[in-house]
């Protein structure tokens, strides 16, 4: 950096004695030195250099010794040069030490003093010379090389001394080292610069920086840049002498504010996430981070605080919780297991379900590695069930239905008790992976009751039709007498006539299961005819017995089907002879409860039930007679319950073995008043 | 020597049908309606044939009775047939690991009931 030249503050100099100095490389006599030294003092005096060497112009003539001491002291390098600039008169001791060269080789040809100057300077140099022949001197800084290889800054002032006709009979010059100021300079605008660019910086940052005067009692706001502005809206100028506390507004129970407050207190720096209100009144999170000021005594002067308007991040993370807890709860909610890994292959997450269907808490299973996890639940597995590990498990692109199909991944769980779950993998990419578990163990127990229903219903249908086939395969092929051929025919008759039995009562199952009751023509009307009728109507082949009625004078109303409630007496009704062959009385009587409803009771004192059979008698096919000679669907009393549990009603069976067997079956009263007998 | 053959079967009908099936010549037919009295009346009678129901009511089914005859050395050389109302494989697969010896499906025809028993009698011979 090249430093403009001042303007010399010296006049034109008239020199007393105007003899030109000897050339150089000749001795030089005493007195021309002395002259020497007079001009050279005097352009000394013109440039101000001459205080520093606390001189001053004695009026007597000073001693040459006294001169050539002086000379040698002088820093500065003074010479004179021939008017055509040709010719080095003289040059002074102390540029040996500033051209590091021999006096010798300095006072040779002027063109090598020229050389000497920095190529970048040399120029500049010349073409400013002709200044000092227009205005009679002049002042230039310029680098030389220096042999040692450095460079060293000179402050060159140079002036034409003239005679009194005016003639130029010299150039005076002198040549100040100037590299110290010139790096003070330049260390300087480095420093100045730098402090600009840390100005700049403050300005055009998109935090806020705020500093606050820690001396004074009220810690007011003594800066704030434009950051503060564009977070906060308020202007800076309006902020100046506040307390930050304003940003807060009236929201002050705010754990950051105590934090802030105790770092403060104990002089320290700190981050803290505050609440803040834009001057519009718009909440902003800011993230603040203040820093102290000390001065020489350690004492904080001065807090910086950096603001951080970290709104979007935190609208961010809201957003991403509130997915996220989302997500938990309907993973919480599921009636599906989920278990989910990692990336790095670590149980992540259990739902709830899962825990539900395994009894495998996620405090248990959290940190698992697949294989760790494998192996707990085959440990709750049969063991007689074959067990497909996690790393053979078919990925979820397969369908429920073609596991199933290939006897895929069911897990036959036993513990924490017996169950069938479906278990299918999802996996992410990168790694992670999900677990899905589904409870089957009702499909699959529904299933195994369909299918045995069919068998069953199967078997029931074959056992009478062997009999037809069979008996009437016997009549055609071989002579029978009379006797036996009506026998015959009268079985099969027999047994075609409980293979209709069975189909009808199949056939009503299926129906009223189908429906769930849509065809029943179900109206509130009084029960006692109904009962009445059912008895009347009821046709048991072979018995004397007669039911008894005990009904109240007054029968309530009630929302049923008549016909199918018929039936379902019927069926009650011819349970009760058909299991109590050794007689006793069957009995029809009512009973009601607190809850409003009334109970149309059959009991008999029949073979009765065991606990075993009464645990069983609701379902299909099963037949309380273990000896096969009463005949029956074992479908009787399914009925009943199907038809009750469509009116809304249940049934309730008593029963004792070897003593006999009630059934009630139990109606909600329709209205309030009854209906007199 | 006469032919001995027991039916264990709950229906009633059917055990009539299949005593009027075999019964002409020299033939001996007992009858059991449960598993229980037919396994009893297996061992007591040493008989050639049992006939055997699947489904009975009581403790032992046909399958269980069947399993015992056949691992009773005292009744080698009886054989088993089962009368099941199931046709279906894994029925009848149940059936050859109780070890009987051959099996109808109801409802049978009484012709082939006869060819069932002859073919055993004759392999017994044999």
């Amino acid at each position: 950096m090249r430093r403009r030249p001042e303007a010399s503050g010296a006049d034109t100099m008239t020199l007393p004695n105007s003899s030109p100095l000897q050339q150089a490389g000749e001795p030089v006599t005493r007195v021309e030195l002395l002259k020497a030294f007079q001009a050279a003092v005097q352009t000394l005096q013109a440039s101000g250099v001459t205080n520093g060497f606390g001189l001053t112009l004695a009026q007597e003539p000073i001693s040459s010794e006294r001169l050539a001491a002086v000379l040698q002291s002088i820093q500065d390098v003074i010479y004179s040069v021939s008017p055509d600039g040709n010719q080095i008169l003289y040059v002074s001791p102390s540029a040996e030490r500033v051209y590091e060269a021999k006096l010798e080789d300095l006072t040779g040809n002027p063109r090598d003093w020229f050389s000497r100057i920095n190529e970048s300077d040399r120029e500049l140099v010349r073409a400013r010379l002709p200044e000092l022949f227009r205005d009679g001197r002049i002042d230039l800084e310029y680098r030389i090389d220096l042999p040692s290889g450095g460079i060293r800054w000179l402050r060159d002032r140079m002036q034409i001394v003239r005679d009194e006709a005016g003639r130029a009979v010299r150039i005076d010059g002198i040549a100040s080292d100037i590299t110290p100021q010139v790096h003070a300079d330049m260390a300087r605008e480095l420093a100045e610069g730098t402090l600009r660019l840390k100005d700049r910086a403050l300005e055009s940052t998109h935090n806020g920086v705020v500093v606050t005067d820690m001396t004074n009692p009220s810690q007011p706001i003594i800066y704030a840049n434009p950051g503060f502005e564009r977070i906060t809206g308020y202007a800076v100028a309006d902020v100046y002498g506040l307390n930050c506390g304003f940003l807060q507004r009236d929201d002050h129970k705010q754990t950051g504010l105590a934090e802030l407050r105790e770092a403060i207190r104990e002089g320290r720096e700190c981050q803290v996430i505050l609440r803040n209100y834009r001057k519009d009144g718009s909440l902003f999170w800011n993230e603040l981070s203040i820093s102290p000021v000390r001065d020489n005594d350690g004492r904080v002067t001065h807090y910086v605080g950096v603001q951080n308007d970290i709104t979007e991040r935190i609208r961010q993370e809201e957003e991403l919780q509130d997915r996220t807890q989302r997500l938990d709860a309907i993973f919480a909610m599921s009636p599906d297991g989920f278990v989910s890994f990692g990336k790095e292959g670590r149980v992540a997450y259990v739902n709830p379900a899962f825990t539900r269907m395994t009894g495998l808490e996620p405090s248990q299973v959290l940190g698992d590695s697949e294989a760790a996890l494998d192996a707990r639940i085959r440990d709750r597995c049969d063991p007689k069930a074959p067990y497909r590990s996690l790393i053979e498990a078919p990925c979820a692109l397969q369908s429920e239905e073609s596991q199933r199909a290939v006897g895929g991944d069911l897990l036959q769980l036993m513990i924490p008790e017996r169950r069938i779950l479906s278990r299918s993998v999802r996996r992410e990419e990168g790694g992670a992976k999900v677990l899905y578990f589904r409870d089957i163990t009702r499909e699959t127990e529904v299933d195994r009751m369909k299918s045995e229903f069919l068998s069953t219903a199967a078997h029931e249908l074959r056992t009478p039709m062997a009999s037809v086939f069979g008996f009437s395969e016997l009549l055609l092929r071989r002579d029978y007498d009379e006797q036996t051929r009506k026998d015959l025919l009268s079985t099969i008759h027999r047994q075609a006539g409980a293979l209709i039995h069975l189909l009808n009562e199949l056939l009503d199952l299926a129906r009223i299961e189908a429906r769930a009751g849509k065809d029943f023509k179900v109206s509130v009307q009084p029960l006692r005819p109904i009962v009445e009728n059912t008895v009347a109507s009821l046709l048991v082949p072979n018995d004397p017995r007669k039911v008894v009625i005990d009904l109240p004078t007054t029968m309530p109303h009630c929302a049923v089907d008549a016909e199918k409630l018929q039936q379902a007496l019927t069926n009650l009704l011819s349970n009760a002879y058909k299991y109590s062959p050794g007689g006793g009385e069957i009995r029809l009587d009512t009973v009601v409860d607190d809850g409003g409803r009334i109970g149309i009771r059959v009991s008999d004192r029949g073979i009765g039930m065991t606990p075993e059979q009464l645990s069983r008698c609701f379902e299909r096919f099963y037949r309380a007679d273990a000896s096969g000679n009463i005949p029956g669907t074992g479908l009787g009393l399914t009925l009943v319950k199907e038809i009750v549990e469509i009116f809304g009603g249940t049934i309730q069976v008593e029963s004792k073995h070897g003593e006999g067997t009630a059934v009630t079956v139990w109606l909600r009263v329709a209205e309030p008043e009854a209906v007199a007998a | 020597m006469g032919r001995k053959i027991l039916i264990v079967e709950d229906q009633a009908d059917l055990r009539k049908l299949v005593r009027m099936t075999l019964e002409f010549g020299d033939v001996e037919i007992h009858e059991a309606a449960d598993g229980a009295t037919g396994l009893h009346l297996a061992r007591e009678l040493r008989p050639d044939i049992v006939l055997l129901d699947v489904m009975m009511p009581g403790e032992l089914d046909g399958y269980q009775v069947c399993e015992r005859i056949k691992s009773d050395e005292t009744l080698a050389g009886v054989r088993v047939v089962l009368l099941t109302a199931r046709g279906q494989q894994t029925d009848l697969e149940q059936g050859r690991k109780a070890g009987c010896d051959a099996y109808l499906v109801k409802p049978f025809s009484p012709l082939e009931l006869i060819d069932k028993v002859e073919e055993l009698g004759r392999a017994a011979k044999a």
